[in-house]
């Protein structure tokens, strides 16, 4: 059953606002992507709770501000995010589940992906240089790397080596 | 277009800088606006369209006793000149000043420098939208 308590009410009212702001939205209007962007900052702090929708709203954000900025080159493709970002988020309100399955959600990430958004609606993943095993995570190998042990026939076997090494 | 600008409205030019706003008064000229005023600083401008029918305001961002962003702030209280359209002129490379203009409801932006061309552009948008509005 939905929810219909006043806070909720709130926010449904906030995203129809914002959902007839997007739809009138054309390129070069300043004034209604500023407030397009002083509402979706509104919203979001009215939603703060639900942090799954954080990478959308930065979505939300940089391309409004790009729009602004004159950074997009396709700027219907910009306009069609942000709508499509909205009615996501109206979406949010119904079902309360994220990311909503089918092809708004599909056709989201594509448009994301075309503007070049690093999180394309996305829940941040850590960078990859955590996930690749450094050198420095195996002490022990370093040890036999230094000591020219077995397995390391190249390694540097005192400490003059690996000062000319450094200044190789 | 042209039925779209009434060139016969009163324009204010806001800076603290005298060759700035000569600048500016010029290109306006150019552009076909002949009723020009000028104020040196958002104080001053605002007690200027609280007794003058101003049609639009071009107002750089830096200035002292009142910035820019002041002034639009002020102007977007007032209900009787809420309405009232604002062209902000910000320096190169300022992004935070044009999205904290853009955000207190400024109608659009120029960089500068800037041509007679490019503030024709602009002052052309925003009539056109509020025409549109």
């Amino acid at each position: 059953m939905a929810d219909r308590s006043p806070g909720s009410q709130h926010l449904s009212t906030l995203l129809e606002q914002l959902a007839l702001k997007v739809v009138m939205l054309e390129e070069d209007d300043v004034q209604g992507l500023g407030g397009f962007l002083t509402q979706l900052e509104e919203l979001q702090a009215q939603v703060s709770q639900a942090q799954e929708l954080a990478p959308l709203f930065q979505d939300l954000n940089e391309v409004g501000q790009r729009l602004v900025l004159q950074e997009v080159d396709q700027v219907a493709q910009g306009l069609e995010l942000l709508n499509q970002g909205v009615a996501l988020l109206q979406r949010w309100t119904r079902d309360q589940e994220w990311p909503p399955p089918g092809e708004a959600w599909e056709h989201y990430q594509q448009l994301a992906r075309e503007l070049g958004l690093a999180e394309g609606g996305k829940a941040p993943t850590p960078p990859p240089e955590t996930l690749v095993p450094q050198v420095w995570d195996a002490p022990e190998l370093v040890a036999k790397l230094l000591a020219g042990g077995p397995g390391t026939p190249g390694g540097y076997r005192n400490s003059s080596d690996l000062s000319g090494a450094a200044s190789r | 277009m042209d039925k779209i600008i009434d060139y016969r409205m009163k324009v204010l030019v806001v800076d603290d800088f005298a060759t700035m706003r000569k600048i500016v008064r010029n290109i306006l000229k150019q552009i076909g606006f002949e009723d020009i005023t000028e104020a040196e600083d958002g104080s001053v401008a605002l007690r200027l369209i609280k007794s003058e029918p101003v049609g639009l305001v071009v107002s750089d961002w830096n200035m002292p006793n009142m910035s820019g962003l002041d002034l639009l702030k002020e102007i977007r209280k007032n209900p009787q000149t809420a309405s009232l359209p604002v062209l902000m002129v910000t320096a190169e490379g300022l992004k935070e000043n044009v999205m904290e203009a853009v955000k207190a409801g400024v109608n659009n932006y120029v960089v500068k420098p800037f041509t007679a061309e490019v503030l024709q552009e602009k002052i052309e948008t925003i009539f056109k939208k509020q025409a549109g509005a």
